[in-house]
């Protein structure tokens, strides 16, 4: 048996059955024999339908997974791999928490550069790399493009910090 | 004739002009860095795209896409590791050429055959898709329906893999394309009671989630530097690229031919019309034993072809809105991000940006050979970008990318639960395509069946009551039908020989 698949067959099983679940209220329409909820029905059995036989494949799959994914590290996960999957998983829920408190210019330096640095341990090209592309993502989005980003604290230095 | 000209002229302005060439450097840049795939390079740009006009932004992403397909043949040459997975059918070869010192000769087949390629493919695509359009205009929604789902039903089979994680991928595509309001009533679902998602799901967000984060995933997971090869002196990039390509003139004509016709199918796309270009040239191939071991008999026809497939793919997308590969499906979201329905009708409604758009790729391949030639050796420095520089980059690109297009942080969300979804899914074998062109067509899908069912009174075999919509039915089933067919019958003959 092979846990993995059968988890991830069970999740889109489970994906399919809230489909239709959700769409099973919706209110049929007036003079049209078929309610908003039919197509979402449809693909939602199907889903389960699809998801139930790769539950069962994976049942009688031997559990080794062969040819899993080729870039997977054949070698057993170590620390450092573990943080440095944390802290690129986390980075956009942190970029959520801090840019509306710190602004685009202050949290994206702090983003890039602290990943850069987990990945490296190279200080100075990370400070580099963080300022740098801070900069640049700056000036295409918000200065080229007029993209609205979050100033933060440094609201009151947006004039100066702009040329538009 | 006259409409060609004027699309010319559209792209003479000074910002059109600097967006091609900027597109071009950046693709070209995206698609020699290993690991970066033309479908997350072009995903990436989509935010920049949505600020601008349709036709710098039209022209610029057919540019990127065309140019991004040829750079991936260059780290396979220098490091046997293919830029791009439409570059994987010949990077021994390549590989092998450079190592035996001819990556010159390698290098320059691989610029003029992709421009070639990608030239026929231009032209193929500037000739037929107008003239299947007018066809196409006589389609009814039951056509359309059937084409949606042939589309789609193909995107499953050509994916590779087990037929039905590609059928649950498809259907996670049209699940997602569910979310928001209901096109018949104007009914909420599937949103939980988010307000951020009555809109539906932003398609940018999703399309940088599912290209880009499991790239950037892996890294993390397994975050090894790729050791670059000393750079070495490539000499004449031409030299003896002429007389290689006289005496492999079928080669090319075999790849430009395969390369369309397979970039047309929808779900094949660049990386199948490569193998299948390069699995024929083998068979009829006149060096033997030598083929596979670094000649350039083994070059010629899958990289004449991966190019020619980009242009065969943008005529069922063009035509009829069905994309044929996930790199199309992103393209055809810049036309709906435009507000341009692909489909018959846009030859007539927007006919004179159609035909800018083609001509910006055909001008795009024509570029190829003096940019490609000309960039080709700052490459070999390109590639030497340290991995631990580059991941955080791209991370900071989806990041804002995702956040730009819809100014709201819900959408970094969504794209960061989405990337996760991806990365699971390709952990598990799941193919990606089968879900981006589900997201794309959904919206189309449920409508043509709604409105046909609407139209038949609820009688389903009007579905199939006209010859055509008979024709496309049909097809569809045999291409459902078959996986099926062949699993059953492969899991009895396991049984009856266990």
């Amino acid at each position: 048996m092979q846990l993995g698949q059968l988890g991830v067959a069970g999740g889109f099983g489970l994906l399919g059955a809230t489909i239709i679940v959700n769409t099973a209220g919706l209110a049929p329409v007036a003079h049209i024999e078929f309610g908003p909820a039919l197509f979402p029905t449809i693909v939602g059995w199907i889903m389960i339908a699809l998801a139930a036989l790769a539950a069962f494949d994976a049942v009688r799959s031997p559990a080794v997974e062969v040819g899993a994914s080729e870039e997977e590290p054949p070698e057993p996960l170590d620390r450092h791999r573990i943080i440095l999957f944390a802290v690129f998983g986390a980075a956009p829920l942190i970029y959520v928490a801090l840019a509306p408190v710190l602004g685009f210019l202050l949290t994206m330096p702090i983003i890039v550069g602290g990943l850069a640095f987990v990945a490296s341990g190279k200080l100075g090209r990370s400070i580099l790399l963080g300022l740098g592309l801070t900069a640049f993502l700056h000036i295409v989005f918000y200065q080229v493009l007029r993209v609205t980003l979050p100033w933060g604290v440094l609201t009151n230095y947006a004039g100066v910090l702009t040329w538009r | 004739m006259e409409i060609i000209g004027q699309a010319f002229l559209q792209l003479l302005t000074p910002q059109v002009m600097l967006i091609m060439l900027g597109a071009s450097a950046y693709g070209l840049a995206m698609g020699a860095i290993p690991g970066l795939s033309a479908s997350m390079a072009v995903a990436l740009v989509i935010p920049i795209a949505f600020f601008l006009d349709p036709v710098p932004a039209l022209a610029g992403v057919v540019t990127l896409a065309a140019m991004a397909i040829f750079a991936g043949d260059l780290p396979g040459a220098l490091l046997r590791i293919p830029g791009t997975p439409a570059s994987a059918a010949y990077v021994d070869d390549s590989y092998l050429m450079v190592r035996k010192g001819q990556g010159g000769l390698a290098l320059g087949l691989c610029v003029i055959c992709s421009a070639i390629g990608g030239v026929v493919g231009a032209l193929v695509l500037m000739g037929a898709a107008p003239a299947i359009a007018r066809i196409a205009l006589q389609f009814s929604s039951y056509e359309k329906f059937w084409l949606a789902c042939l589309g789609l039903t193909a995107a499953v089979a050509v994916s590779g893999g087990k037929w039905y994680k590609g059928g649950i991928s498809l259907m996670l595509g049209l699940a997602i394309a569910q979310v928001g309001l209901d096109p018949v009533s104007g009914q909420l679902r599937l949103t939980f009671g988010n307000g951020n998602l009555v809109g539906g799901l932003a398609f940018i967000p999703v399309l940088i989630g599912m290209f880009a984060i499991p790239e950037v995933l892996r890294y993390a997971l397994a975050p090894r530097e790729i050791a670059p090869p000393p750079i070495q002196a490539l000499g004449n990039l031409l030299s003896g690229v002429g007389s290689t390509l006289r005496r492999l003139k079928g080669d090319v004509v075999q790849g430009s031919v395969v390369g369309v016709v397979i970039g047309a199918i929808p779900g094949a796309g660049a990386d199948i019309a490569a193998y299948i270009s390069y699995a024929i040239s083998k068979r009829f191939s006149k060096v033997g034993d030598q083929y596979g071991k670094g000649v350039p008999d083994a070059l010629v026809a899958a990289t004449t072809s991966n190019n020619a497939a980009v242009g065969g793919a943008m005529i069922p997308a063009t035509v009829f809105g069905i994309p044929g590969d996930s790199l199309t499906a992103i393209i055809i979201g810049v036309f709906f991000l435009k507000g341009l329905n692909p489909g018959p009708t846009i030859f007539i409604e927007n006919a004179l940006l159609i035909n800018t758009v083609f001509m910006a790729f055909l001008i795009a391949n024509i570029l190829m050979v003096p940019l490609g030639l000309l960039a080709t050796s700052a490459f070999q420095r390109m590639i030497r970008v340290p991995r631990y520089m580059l991941m955080p980059a791209v991370l900071a690109f989806c990041i804002i990318g995702a956040f730009a297009v819809e100014n709201t942080h819900f959408a970094v969300v969504t794209m960061l639960i989405l990337g996760l979804v991806a990365f699971v899914m390709e952990k598990y074998q799941y193919p990606l395509a089968p879900a981006i062109l589900g997201l794309v067509l959904g919206p189309m899908l449920e409508e043509t069946f709604l409105n046909s069912l609407i139209r038949a009174r609820g009688d389903v075999f009007a579905f199939v009551e006209r010859p055509l919509s008979m024709g496309l039915a049909a097809l569809t089933l045999v291409i459902c039908v078959t996986p099926v067919v062949m699993f059953i019958w492969g899991k009895a003959r396991g049984a009856r020989t266990a």
